[in-house]
């Protein structure tokens, strides 16, 4: 599904990835755990194509395809997923009316039939049950005034909309209460089977709970500086993010 | 963003759709103004002589006007000489139907888009067209609906012939004849326009709408419009421009004055989008308007909309003169100046009366070289008690070598007025832009899409089929048109 | 040399003229030919383009009807108080500097503090003329109107401020402009020079010593060098008889930073230009005004801040109260230049009416021709909160006291960033003196 080789990024010319080696199989959850800056979100980013991050080495196969030469739009089209950390708001463009343009361009780009009007509600009133957001939410500017949660859930609902190959969560979790934190892995299991992939982003433990990783990762300066399986995030839960770095740093 | 701005620029540069000429044959006055002139335009209507007399006053006081220079407009000097203030063609007949119209001009409306027939068919409106084809109404449709309802919508020579004492009682009333430059001189030649009167108590049947269009080579297009809104009556009027492909300038120089009377509303909508120029400023129309409305009553209501796209130059303030206790007053816009486009728009709110209330909420989106300027000024005089004013004027900027700028002036003589205005510049967000390609949209889509989340505080003031109008000059899809 | 012309276009710049005739041989710096010449220029550009009007749209709200009416003369001197200290702010542990009447006061002690030189305008013509020449009316040249220019003809005299490099100053310098000749022309000139990453406050404090009339006309230049730091206050308190009309004009280097503030409360029309220019990328520049007004006092506050490199930003913020039947006039222009990139420009101007009679004139204007950047502006009229009024009676506060604590809290904020406490204390008392005691008791109609 997405292979990751020694993948190095900037942002105005201060090194922040410093050759990331990662492999993702079709059906496989894999979760980065690490410390706050250590690069977890400029990963999420650089995978989706953000170019105010300048890839300076490596390489990112997804799907077959060579990542990095395509337009973010393509990457969408393609199945890649990006749950932001901090949403953006789009003030003036309800949440629906971006949905629709968007679920479209992407069942263009792969050759299918453009929803109607009808189809598309009807689908998305079935996908917001699913990650239990109030209708009014749809016709709300586009993250525009929404609390923190009401955002991380927006976010899982268009991920439910896309149906996505590969999903990048950031950090979805922060800030959720414990139902919210339910709805939303609740949404990403259901999203689960042999051909979908799943990269989470975290800090916590919690989530971890829920949406069980088959690997857990730990980010530290631009690296993956340990790799293991679920138990690996229990330990760096009882251990914290120095007993890996200490550890990293005497092997 | 490598490459963003030049992409941000294609995308706004769409070919002018509109521009060609219709081959109708014209009877044209040789170029020049003179006292002469404006006898033989008098003349040729055969209007009564208070209007004559009115002309030439405002004629004579036009000789001592200078041309304004306030504005944030560059443009060569106009030569005024050198355009014909009379251009009529030559089937004068009025017609009942469209089938009587002459099948060359259902051809121009169909190939700008905006064809008679899908008008009658949008959502059950029906929509009377009173079409100014180079100065002179040639087709004036749903006459008898309007006329059962009492209502009178026709072109202004013929309500000087048909009820004079409306016209001499109210034109002028509001935008007097020497009220500036441009004005007075439209008042000294103004050819055409449409008339409209509600009588009182009566909600008009149906959305009026005119089509303007500039078609004779160097012929000034000087309209001048009138509506009147008797006690507690309402309409909703809708103005549309599109003009031929050309490369000389062309100076528009219209004149709209709308009176509401206690307890009316009118709502005025116009979408502007003649020829702009090409893409190195040649040509274009010079568009020198006056509008203004007096909310003469009580509770009486004036609405401007406005979708400006067209035009090399656009000078034009739509405003109300709030005199009624508890009178309203509203203004939105949107500006878009691409290219080499100057735009220097807004508008005034004069408030007289008590309780008066207005909103200004105008939007302005600057690309290429374009130059989009907010002009605009509250007063509240003295005797306006608790006037309320509320001013929202957000620039958005495309592209480094374009410019916006906002010049409010604010004037508050009264302790119990509340005046607001907030103004903001800004560029569209590149994270807006990368959460929207994130989800798939093409940069275009994504563009379009916050352009027309920008301006949505305008569209949804616009009435159903003028707002599909303004989307597609915006090159942007409707907002909430699913579900 | 430009001959001085014999007939003045402007009837109202006669006078001027035939004063300028009679003494521009005796003025400071006579002997210096290009000054001599800059005098005489200046002079005729006045007789030829004469005083702004209200047709100029910079005037449109200011009628100068009451100025014009009759000729002011250019003080005499010699009209000095025994005791001009008495004149400064109280407690302020300041080095003081007085100008009597634009003249500065030769009793003046040289200044103690290392790195600092303050020097009289006239001494530095005579011994130095060519280290003025390149600064003077370098950044005020391009917009002069006429009372600019009657400045630049007649001035006698003022104060160069010259701070050394990478000094700091640590008490603020006053400078204590005293007005003591009654109906006197007033024409004081101030330079301010701060050096390279030099720190520095200054509080420019007007102060009449009679009640009579006057016409002060004060420019001021500031030339902040790359990372300098200075802090100017201008406080207007003269006469309420005084007409002033005063210009500042301020240059910023890169990574330079300039705190103004202007609080008026004295005179019965004042004029205030104030232009920053900021040349140099990363310069930073706040502009804060207060104005509490009554009576038929006049304020006119005319700032501009240009924005030619990127990364600067510019905050202001002009907040007042009108009381009786007093106007405040309110023009604030931010100009973005071409190539400026991230520009944060923002502005605001916010006015409590407070009776019949009173106005407000505000025109905020915003021209940008750069894309990357983040402007904005507002301006509100309006009154006190009622519900945050009736708040506070219900706490037992008499409505008279909780009216003057809201406007206090309102024009407060304006003061804030107050440093040296007996000022902050000083500017205070000064507005909530004016608030309480409604002028000179001008009823509205
Ligand atoms: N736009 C940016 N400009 C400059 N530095 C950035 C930018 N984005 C991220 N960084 C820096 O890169 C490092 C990694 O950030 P990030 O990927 O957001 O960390 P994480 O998500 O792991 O908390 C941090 O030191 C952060 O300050
Ligand atoms: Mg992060």
């Amino acid at each position: 599904m997405l292979s990751v080789r020694n993948l190095h990024a900037a942002v105005e010319g201060k090194a922040i990835l410093n050759g990331i080696n990662l492999e993702i199989g079709p059906g496989q959850v894999h979760a980065i755990m690490g410390p706050n800056g250590s690069g977890k979100s400029t990963l999420a980013n650089v995978l989706a194509g953000r170019d105010h991050f300048e890839v300076t080495a490596g390489e990112v196969e997804f799907r077959g395809w060579d990542l990095l030469e395509m337009e973010p739009e393509i990457r969408a089209r393609e199945g890649l997923f990006l749950a932001f950390q901090y949403p953006v708001e789009i003030p003036g463009v309800s949440n629906l009316h971006m949905l629709k343009a968007a679920v479209n361009a992407v069942r263009r780009h792969r050759g299918e039939e453009e929803l109607n009007a009808m189809e598309f509600l009807k689908l998305i009133k079935q996908k917001a049950a699913l990650v239990e957001m109030r209708q009014e939410f749809l016709y709300r500017s586009v993250n525009e005034g929404f609390s923190g949660g009401e955002k991380k859930r927006n976010e899982i609902l268009q991920m439910a909309m896309f149906e996505p190959r590969l999903s990048v969560l950031d950090e979805t979790d922060s800030g959720l209460d414990i139902d919210a934190l339910k709805i939303v892995a609740q949404g990403v299991n259901s999203l689960r089977s042999s051909d979908r992939s799943i990269l989470l982003v975290t800090h916590y433990q919690r989530l971890l709970d829920y949406i069980v990783p088959d690997f857990v990762h730990v980010l530290a300066h631009g690296k993956i500086i340990r790799s293991g399986d679920k138990d690996l995030a229990l330990e760096l839960e009882r251990k914290g993010y120095s007993w890996v770095e200490d550890h990293a740093g005497a092997a | 963003m490598q490459g963003t701005e030049k992409d941000l620029t294609a995308l706004v540069q769409r070919e002018y759709k509109e521009g060609f000429t219709t081959d109708i044959e014209a009877d044209t006055l040789p170029p020049g103004l003179d006292e002469e002139v404006i006898r033989t335009i008098s003349g040729k209507k055969a209007e009564p002589d208070f209007l004559l007399e009115w002309r030439l006053m405002a004629y004579r006081r036009w000789l001592e006007m200078k041309e304004p220079d306030w504005a944030q407009l560059h443009y060569p000097k106009i030569d005024l000489q050198d355009i014909s203030y009379y251009s009529a063609p030559k089937q004068k007949k009025l017609l009942d139907s469209l089938d009587e119209v002459d099948p060359k001009l259902l051809e121009t409306y169909e190939k700008l888009g905006i064809p008679l027939e899908e008008q009658k068919m949008l959502a059950g409106v029906r929509v009377a067209v009173d079409a100014v084809f180079d100065s002179v109404s040639v087709a004036t449709t749903f006459k008898k609906t309007l006329s059962e309802a009492g209502v009178i919508f026709c072109p202004l020579s013929e309500a000087v012939k048909d009820c004079p004492e409306l016209v001499h009682k109210y034109l002028g009333s509001v935008v007097p004849a020497g009220d500036n430059y441009f004005a007075a001189l439209n008042s000294a030649v103004f050819s055409e326009g449409s008339f409209v009167y509600i009588p009182p108590g009566v909600r008009c049947p149906m959305e009026l709408s005119t089509y303007f269009r500039i078609n004779a080579m160097n012929t000034g297009q000087f309209e001048r419009t009138l509506i009147i809104a008797d006690e507690d009556s309402h309409v909703s009027y809708l103005e549309g421009c599109t003009a031929p492909m050309r490369d000389e300038n062309q100076l528009h120089a219209a004149v709209v004055e709308l009176v509401a009377l206690k307890g009316a509303e009118i709502k005025y909508s116009t979408v502007q989008n003649w020829y702009p120029g090409d893409e190195n400023g040649r040509g274009g129309i010079y568009n020198f308007v006056t509008k203004r409305g007096a909310c003469k009553g009580k509770r009486a209501k004036i609405s401007w909309t406005q979708v400006e796209t067209g035009s090399a130059i656009t000078w034009k303030y739509p405003s109300v003169v709030l005199e009624g206790d508890d009178s309203i007053g509203e203004f939105y816009s949107v500006a878009l100046t691409n290219n080499y486009q100057q735009a220097d728009t807004g508008t005034k709110m004069v408030h007289i009366g008590k309780n008066a209330r207005s909103t200004i909420i105008s939007k302005g989106i600057s690309a290429g070289h374009g130059q989009n300027s907010y002009r605009g000024l509250v007063k509240v005089l003295k005797g306006a008690e608790k006037a309320r004013n509320y001013s929202q004027c957000d620039s958005l900027l495309m592209g480094s070598t374009c410019g916006a700028h906002t010049f409010p002036y604010v004037e508050v003589r009264n302790p119990t007025a509340v005046v607001e205005h907030e103004a903001t510049t800004s560029r569209i967000g590149e994270d807006q832009l990368f959460y929207c390609r994130q989800r798939g949209l093409s940069e275009e889509e994504a563009v379009s899409m916050i352009v027309n989340g920008f301006c949505k505080e305008v569209f949804k003031e616009l009435p159903m089929e003028f707002a599909v109008e303004a989307q597609k000059l915006l090159g942007i899809s409707l907002e909430g048109s699913v579900g | 040399m430009q001959a001085l012309p014999d007939a003045c276009a402007d009837p109202r710049t006669r006078p001027y003229l035939e004063q300028f005739r009679d003494v521009h041989e005796t003025l400071s710096g006579a002997g210096v030919e290009w000054l001599a010449r800059s005098r005489v220029s200046s002079m005729a550009h006045l007789c030829s383009g004469g005083f702004p009007t209200q047709r100029d749209e910079d005037w449109k709200y200011t009628p100068l009807r009451s100025v014009m009416a009759h000729p002011f003369s250019l003080a005499v001197g010699g009209h000095v108080p025994d005791d001009p200290d008495r004149y400064g702010v109280p407690g302020l542990d300041s080095l003081r500097v007085a100008c009597i009447d634009g003249i500065l006061d030769s009793r003046c002690a040289p200044c103690p503090a290392a790195g600092l030189s303050v020097q009289s305008f006239s001494d530095m013509l005579a011994r130095n003329p060519d280290q003025l020449k390149s600064c003077m009316g370098k950044v005020s040249g391009a917009r002069s109107h006429g009372f600019v220019l009657l400045n630049e003809a007649l001035h006698r005299d003022g104060v160069v401020i010259e701070i050394a490099p990478r000094v700091r100053i640590d008490r603020p310098v006053e400078l204590l402009m005293l007005s003591c000749e009654d109906s006197a022309l007033v024409l004081p000139r101030i330079l301010i020079i701060a050096s390279e990453g030099c720190r520095v406050e200054i509080v420019e404090h007007q102060v009449s010593a009679h009640a009579g009339s006057g016409l002060y006309c004060g420019m001021t230049e500031m030339y902040l060098e790359p990372g300098a730091h200075v802090k100017y206050s201008v406080i207007q308190n003269q006469s309420r008889s005084a007409y002033q009309v005063s210009g500042a004009w301020a240059e910023l280097a890169e990574n330079s930073r300039l705190d103004c503030r202007t609080v008026s409360v004295g005179g019965a029309l004042t004029r205030n230009d104030l232009a920053v220019n900021l040349t140099g990328p990363g310069a930073h520049c706040d502009m804060l005004g207060a104005y509490c007004l009554s009576g038929r006092q006049h304020v006119d506050n005319h700032t501009t801040v240009v924005h030619g490199a990127e990364n600067c930003t510019s905050n202001e913020l002009y907040k007042g109260v009108l009381d009786d039947r007093s106007r405040g006039v309110f023009h604030g222009r931010i100009r973005v230049e071409e190539g400026a990139r991230k520009t944060d420009a923002q502005q605001a101007n916010n006015t409590l009416l407070l009776s019949r009679g009173a106005e407000i004139d505000t025109k905020p204007q915003l021209e940008i021709y750069a894309d990357d950047v983040k402007c904005s502006h507002g301006a509100t009229v309006g009154q006190l909160d009622d519900k945050a009024l009736f708040y506070l009676q219900t706490r037992g506060i008499d409505p008279a006291a909780a009216r003057s604590m809201l406007i206090s809290a309102f024009v407060g904020e304006v003061l804030q960033s107050v440093e040296p406490q007996p000022l902050h204390d000083y500017l205070c008392a000064l507005l909530d003196e004016q608030l309480s005691d409604p002028g000179t008791g001008e009823p509205g109609p």
